[in-house]
């Protein structure tokens, strides 16, 4: 009577509501603690250079002469790094992640 | 004399989770010989510690694997404080345990289901990976990352788990434990399952001493071998025993295996229960690691060895790791001596092969 | 947890017969490292038994990297010495299962002997090159 259990299991779940979510209509809501990706407020930011040398991948790239900072999502690998090393709490670790691409995008702030 | 075949298995193959080539010379069904072949994920990851300095470089042995990466950061960690003669405070230690039991069951658990898929039992396949996204939601709910965990630093733990974290974690593992226990139960008493491993593959005490078998392959040839006796982390001061079968078949694998998925979720519920409060890290400002280490842990696919040797600089001057799976390929080449074809696709899976972290 | 394990330092000529030795006394054959030093190939083994490791160093020279054989003492170790071959260039006479350098395949041969440097780090050439 081997088969016994296994037909228990599969007869529940033939009538059990799927254990799959349906994506797109209903998205998964992250939790709070996820590394989603990187969000950066340019106002407070001082171009002290400490998160691009920080950064393992050199995903972060900042001007410090005309005042500007990058990063490309693409290399980021969400490790956190840039977040502890900021003195002025400009960089923050959002749960979102960050939507698929197509081609390699940096961001650019000034 | 018969003539032979030789027929190329791998490194694309329906069963195999990552690319490794055998030659396998058969004689009319029979296989003679088996002559494996490696290097298509080689990365090089060792010289990465000349450019990585000794901080960085928990993140990057961390990316070493995928389904085994949080052991991978615990064991660097552990041979770098042990260069910088830190001491990890306890609360980080039963964190640390938590984590890579964690660890043990999802890569297990996924394990399950490769190997079900390998003889081709696909609801079996489909119904262990459904546990096993009730535990990596758990994982994501308490490191921030489902795979790649991002939580072991040198010098204790990055972020801490709050009381009513670890309670919530606590119930849906009495969940997982529940609905685990009823897919172990069909994996061991299924007839189908039975036909297809037992019998196949046998390596003999012996063999597997003289061959350096290691993890699930060498204990259930009957050597009770578990390097978490060794005591680092919290493992001292739990209550448990190595897992045990005698047969030496793939069914005893795969039951060893079976067995220590419910061994990690009664450590995981001590953990729990014995969980300190108090500090996550020890900071150790200015300090170079000087000397070397060999450190030994155990993963869920055996023994695996980390040699680092540092001279007082920034960077590590050598960092070595040898996986549990490289260790296993000589018994692997013994025990398909002998076998069917068609049972080359179950003996191979049940060494559990993690070739990204064979290869690094 | 602190694991001191021991680190011997013996010469060329003892290697087979300390691993004969260990292996008769039941020890159990745990990894071969090779290391590239400046001005030598430091290669390392490893014995265990009962959670105990010792660990042996050798020191081979460059000018003639040889290295005899364990295969006859330990059959499991033409794994790790097809790897010694192929990452720093060894010669290992008398390997049961010699692949000839093929074992791993790199795109670039003996990659480890210190003859192949790594690029300039952090190349932030990519990010900066997006104008």
């Amino acid at each position: 009577m081997s088969w016994f259990s296994i037909s228990a299991l599969v007869t529940r779940s033939a009538l059990h509501r799927p254990a799959t979510r349906l994506y797109p209509v209903e998205k998964r809501q992250p939790y709070a603690k996820t590394r989603g990706h990187i969000a950066f407020k340019i106002t407070d930011c001082t171009f002290c250079t400490l998160c691009a040398v920080k950064c393992p991948t050199g995903a972060i790239v900042v001007g410090k002469t005309d005042n500007t900072w990058a990063i490309d999502h693409g290399r980021c690998i969400l490790c956190g790094n840039c977040v502890e090393g900021c003195r002025e709490s400009c960089i923050t670790l959002s749960p979102q992640p960050w939507h698929s691409m197509l081609v390699q995008e940096v961001i650019r702030y000034r | 004399m018969s003539k032979t075949t030789i027929v190329p298995f791998g490194p694309q193959h329906p069963v195999l989770p990552e690319p490794i080539h055998l030659d396998l010379e058969l004689d009319d069904e029979r296989v003679v010989q088996a002559l494996p072949s490696i290097g298509y994920v080689h990365r090089g990851l060792e010289l990465l510690a000349e450019r990585h300095d000794f901080i960085e470089m928990a993140q990057v042995a961390e990316r070493i694997c995928g389904i085994c990466s949080f052991i991978h950061s615990q064991g660097y960690c552990q041979g770098i404080e042990q260069l910088l003669g830190l001491k990890v405070p306890p609360r980080a230690a039963y964190l640390r345990t938590m984590w890579a039991e964690m660890s043990r069951i999802q890569s297990h658990l996924l394990w399950l289901g490769l190997s079900a898929d390998a003889f081709g039992f696909e609801s079996l396949f489909q119904h262990s990976w459904r546990i096993r996204e009730m535990l990596v939601d758990i994982i994501e709910e308490t490191t921030g990352g489902r795979v790649i965990f991002g939580t072991c630093k040198v010098g204790g733990i990055r972020k801490d788990v709050d009381a009513e974290t670890l309670q919530r974690v606590g119930r849906q593992i009495r969940e997982i434990e529940t609905a685990f226990d009823e897919v172990a139960n069909i994996f061991s008493i299924d007839h189908t399952v039975r036909q297809r491993t037992v019998g196949i593959g046998v390596m003999t005490a012996e063999d597997a001493h003289a061959l350096g078998a290691v993890g699930p392959v060498l204990r259930a040839s009957g050597h009770a071998y578990d390097l978490r006796q060794l005591g680092y982390a919290a493992y001292g001061e739990l209550d448990w025993e190595p897992v045990v079968e005698t047969a030496g078949d793939c069914y005893a694998r795969c039951i060893v295996r079976l067995r220590e998925i419910s061994q990690s979720i009664d450590l995981i519920k001590q953990c729990l229960d014995r969980m300190p409060d108090g500090e996550i890290e020890v900071t150790f400002k200015g300090k170079r690691p000087q000397g070397e280490t060999m450190i030994r842990l155990e993963q869920p696919r055996g023994e695996v060895c980390y040699y680092m040797s540092a001279n007082g600089g920034k960077y590590l001057e050598r960092f070595r790791v040898r996986t549990p799976t490289f260790a296993n390929i000589a018994p692997l080449v013994h025990m398909l001596k002998g076998c069917e074809l068609a049972d080359v696709p179950v003996i191979l899976l049940t060494i559990d092969p993690c070739v990204s972290c064979n290869e690094r | 947890m602190n694991q001191h394990e021991s680190f011997e330092e013996i010469a060329l000529a003892q290697w087979v017969d300390t691993a004969r030795r260990h292996q008769a006394e039941g020890f159990r054959l745990v990894q071969m490292t090779g290391t590239a030093r400046a001005d030598y190939f430091e290669v390392m083994v490893s014995f265990d038994k009962d959670y105990r490791c010792v660990n042996y160093r050798v020191h081979v020279p460059r000018e003639q990297p040889e290295l005899p054989s364990l295969s006859a003492v330990f059959p499991a170790s033409f794994t790790y010495e097809n790897e010694l071959k192929d990452l720093f260039g060894f010669n290992v006479p008398g390997l049961a299962l010699d692949y000839g350098g093929n074992f791993l395949r790199t795109k670039t041969k003996i990659p480890f002997s210190g003859d192949v440097t790594l690029k300039p780090a952090k190349s932030k050439k990519s990010a900066q090159e997006e104008g």
